[in-house]
């Protein structure tokens, strides 16, 4: 899901610049001293998680975590994920300096709406509770595919033929992170319930 | 805290072992391209990762300076595409900058100078298959006249040494032997190769090359390292480090 550099015109470059900004400050304020461990440690997961490498379909895909970023730390996923990108892209080169912010976007920007989309889910128990872990799991990485392609839109690739691959060549990832997300939150629940409250207590 | 981070780490360091589990099949998100000269023809090879292949990647070919477009055409299913060298770009000593686009945002681009495809035979000598990313075109536009002189020269030059020897002992006069010999020597260089056994080198260095060429693309595709993997994730606990130190400056 990352984009190379030279893909995308300098418009769109500079969009996805401001708007990382804008979540990245939003982010940054929003976190709370106390969850500076958990935030570094989901980076880091986050940073390691696009080497497990999904072998399904006829394209590229990895996992993203970018749900699982969402559904525990809320606005916080936005520095958290916007620094895995900076160093995947440094030492990796995966994606580009130049597209970070783009990337960012890409991935920030549904781990947060799915974190408020599915909040009155994840504040519940159980059964409830899970499905709405695995639905920000599921949905993040969807949304990220639609947003990836909306961004390729303004290039010469266009909307619907880039959403399309997209899309299918995520199917089996959405799924993966639907269930990891899942049993991440419902293991955390019951051994460890201050982690995944803090963002929503406030 | 204490205990709560433990737990986390203990967590996260069993998704890290995970993760180092499949990293060598791990790296997909980047497009690879390698283009080299072959005869008289640039080869280009696009790949995801060693399994996975670009088809109908779209390959284009500009002028490094200009950025005048040579050339367009898409990957077959092996992610390979040859064209000959065009015209224009050779008339203009152009240095050739070959672009891929893979789809989804997947991209790469490599520059292909003029000397490499300049040097290379075009229909006879094999040409060695240079690496695009090559910091040192001086040495690979040597390689290529070497290559071909090995060639014309290897044959003749092997009885060389025994004449010499019989013609010096003939006068007798052991020191002007040396003068005798750079005449004897060049007169049967000029000789022109016979054009089926430049034809079968050709085939017996693509064969023995074969290997190399793909041992070069394979170099070109480094998967991420333990290094980078762990440097990486030492990078964002210091930044944790550094923005914990502020937050209880503030605090």
């Amino acid at each position: 899901m990352h984009i190379s550099e030279g893909v995308l015109s300098a418009p769109v470059l500079g969009v996805g610049a401001v708007l990382a900004a804008v979540g990245t400050a939003v982010g940054l304020k929003r976190l709370d001293y106390d969850r500076l461990m958990t935030v570094a440690i989901l980076s880091a997961a986050f940073f390691v998680a696009s080497l497990i490498h999904v072998p399904i379909g006829p394209s590229s895909a990895h996992l993203i975590m970018n749900g699982l970023l969402g559904a525990l730390l809320g606005w916080a996923a936005f520095p958290a994920i916007l620094t895995g990108l900076l160093l995947q892209a440094v030492l990796f080169q995966y994606g580009g300096l130049a597209v970070l912010g783009v990337n960012a976007c890409d991935m920030a920007y549904p781990a947060v709406a799915c974190f408020y989309l599915f909040r009155p889910l994840l504040r519940s128990t159980g059964r409830r509770r899970a499905v709405g872990a695995f639905c920000c799991g599921f949905f993040s990485v969807l949304f990220s595919a639609l947003l990836t392609a909306v961004a390729l839109e303004f290039s010469d690739e266009g909307f619907f033929a880039a959403a399309k691959i997209l899309v299918a060549v995520h199917l089996p990832i959405m799924v993966a992170e639907g269930l990891i997300t899942a049993m991440v939150v419902s293991y955390l629940a019951k051994t460890r319930p201050e982690l995944l409250w803090g963002e929503v207590a406030r | 805290m204490n205990h709560v981070t433990l737990c986390w780490l203990r967590t996260f360091l069993l998704t890290l072992i995970m993760a180092m589990g499949v990293v060598p099949e791990a790296s997909a998100h980047r497009v690879n391209l390698f283009a080299y000269v072959d005869g008289g023809r640039i080869v280009t090879e696009s790949w995801f990762s060693k399994s996975s292949r670009v088809r109908g990647g779209l390959i284009e070919v500009f002028d490094a300076a200009t950025g005048e477009k040579f050339f367009s055409g898409t990957t077959d299913d092996q992610g390979l595409l040859s064209f000959d060298v065009p015209a224009a770009a050779r008339a203009k000593k152009a240095d050739l900058r070959i672009t891929l686009k893979a789809g989804e945002g997947h991209a790469n681009e490599t520059i292909l100078k003029a000397e490499e495809y300049l040097n290379a035979p075009v229909t006879t000598a094999p040409a060695a298959p240079e690496p695009v990313s090559s910091a040192d075109p001086a040495k690979a536009q040597a390689d290529t006249p070497v290559a071909a002189n090995d060639i014309t020269a290897a044959a003749p030059s092997a009885p060389i040494p025994s004449p010499p020897a019989s013609s010096g002992g003939a006068t007798g006069t052991p020191v002007t032997t040396a003068t005798p010999v750079p005449p004897q020597a060049a007169t049967p260089a000029p000789v022109s190769p016979d054009p089926a056994l430049l034809a079968a080198m050709d085939k017996m260095f693509d064969a023995k090359l074969a290997p190399v060429k793909s041992m070069l693309a394979e170099a070109m595709d480094p998967a991420p390292s333990m290094t980078e993997i762990l440097g990486g994730i030492g990078w964002i606990f210091g930044l944790m480090g550094v923005a914990a130190y502020f937050k209880s400056r503030k605090g």
